[in-house]
């Protein structure tokens, strides 16, 4: 039910819900995931989903989201009744130089969420740190990594791959720093 | 007991309390403009301006104008430009208001027309 106290949580499983329903294929991702995995550290009101290959059905996308009471305007969809807003940006789902093929399914009762991994939204918001010196991504990745089990050899190597020639040591102090924040439970 | 709020009210590494909270600022955002220094870091603007020229003529920073913008960066020719990054984001550790202030900001792009969340940050 999409309402004033419905959290992102409940927002997103019932989008993802409506969405599945009219055979669209579409993954949860960005800041939105963010929170999704940790909402007491991290809070994004613009929920991001990516519509997989072959799953680009506008008509269908549209119809499943006016389902639900949003209507579509700026490349956005808006609720009457939320500030939680759904935007669905141009895939490829990607972090970095990788194309994201695996990705989480989470079911609750008979709703149904395409989620990236808490590992890649960590992937994701570092990378975001590194290129832009952007510390609203370090802490929602930093909050992420110490709220659920996140693969951190996956998240040293990524680094290390992304961070090359100009960028090197960028990421190494990126990867640095969120280390750091982990090991000494900075948020 | 320490605390981190306790130091950050009081440290004092680069001579003043003020001076601290301005060379951090600037070095942990890597470019930057004195007014955006000074509303993250609640140091008066015309203090900053003048921290800045002092860090500008000591060669740390450099400045050039963007628009009628001045932009300020760490000169990374100086000869301690990657220690005194090292430190200030360290010391940006122990300095909680200030890594909150930070954290608010936004600095990736956002697409134009997006609109900004119900505290005014851009939306994630």
């Amino acid at each position: 039910m999409i309402g004033p106290d419905a959290t992102l949580r409940e927002i997103a499983l019932t989008v993802g819900t409506a969405l599945d329903r009219e055979g669209v294929h579409a993954v949860f991702c960005g800041g939105s995931a963010a929170t999704f995995y940790a909402p007491q550290v991290y809070q994004s009101e613009d929920l991001d989903f990516v519509l997989t290959f072959g799953s680009e059905d506008g008509a269908a996308t549209r119809r499943a989201l006016e389902s639900l009471g949003y209507r579509f305007e700026n490349e956005m969809f808006f609720h009457q009744a939320s500030h939680f807003t759904v935007e669905f940006p141009r895939g490829p789902l990607a972090i970095g130089n990788d194309v994201v093929t695996n990705t989480e399914t989470i079911r609750e009762g008979d709703r149904v969420l395409h989620v990236v991994s808490a590992t890649d939204v960590v992937r994701d918001r570092l990378n975001k740190y590194a290129a832009w010196d952007d510390f609203s991504a370090l802490s929602a990745a930093v909050g992420v990594a110490l709220e659920v089990p996140v693969d951190l050899d996956a998240v040293r190597e990524f680094m290390r791959r992304e961070g090359t020639g100009v960028f090197e040591k960028r990421f190494d102090e990126a990867l640095r720093v969120f280390e750091r924040r982990v090991r000494e439970r900075l948020l | 007991m320490w605390h981190a709020w306790a130091m950050d009210g009081g440290l004092k590494v680069f001579g003043s309390v003020a001076r601290t909270r301005v060379m951090v600022a600037t070095v942990a955002l890597r470019e930057t403009y004195p007014r955006e220094v000074a509303r993250l870091t609640a140091v008066p603007l015309v203090t900053v301006q003048r921290i800045v020229d002092e860090l500008e003529r000591q060669g740390i920073v450099v400045s050039r104008l963007s628009g009628n913008q001045r932009r300020v960066t760490v000169n990374a020719e100086w000869i301690a430009a990657d220690e005194l990054r090292a430190l200030a984001l360290r010391l940006l550790d122990v300095m909680p208001d200030l890594r909150a202030a930070l954290e608010g900001e936004r600095r990736r792009p956002r697409r134009r027309g997006k609109p900004r969340d119900r505290s005014g940050r851009d939306a994630a």
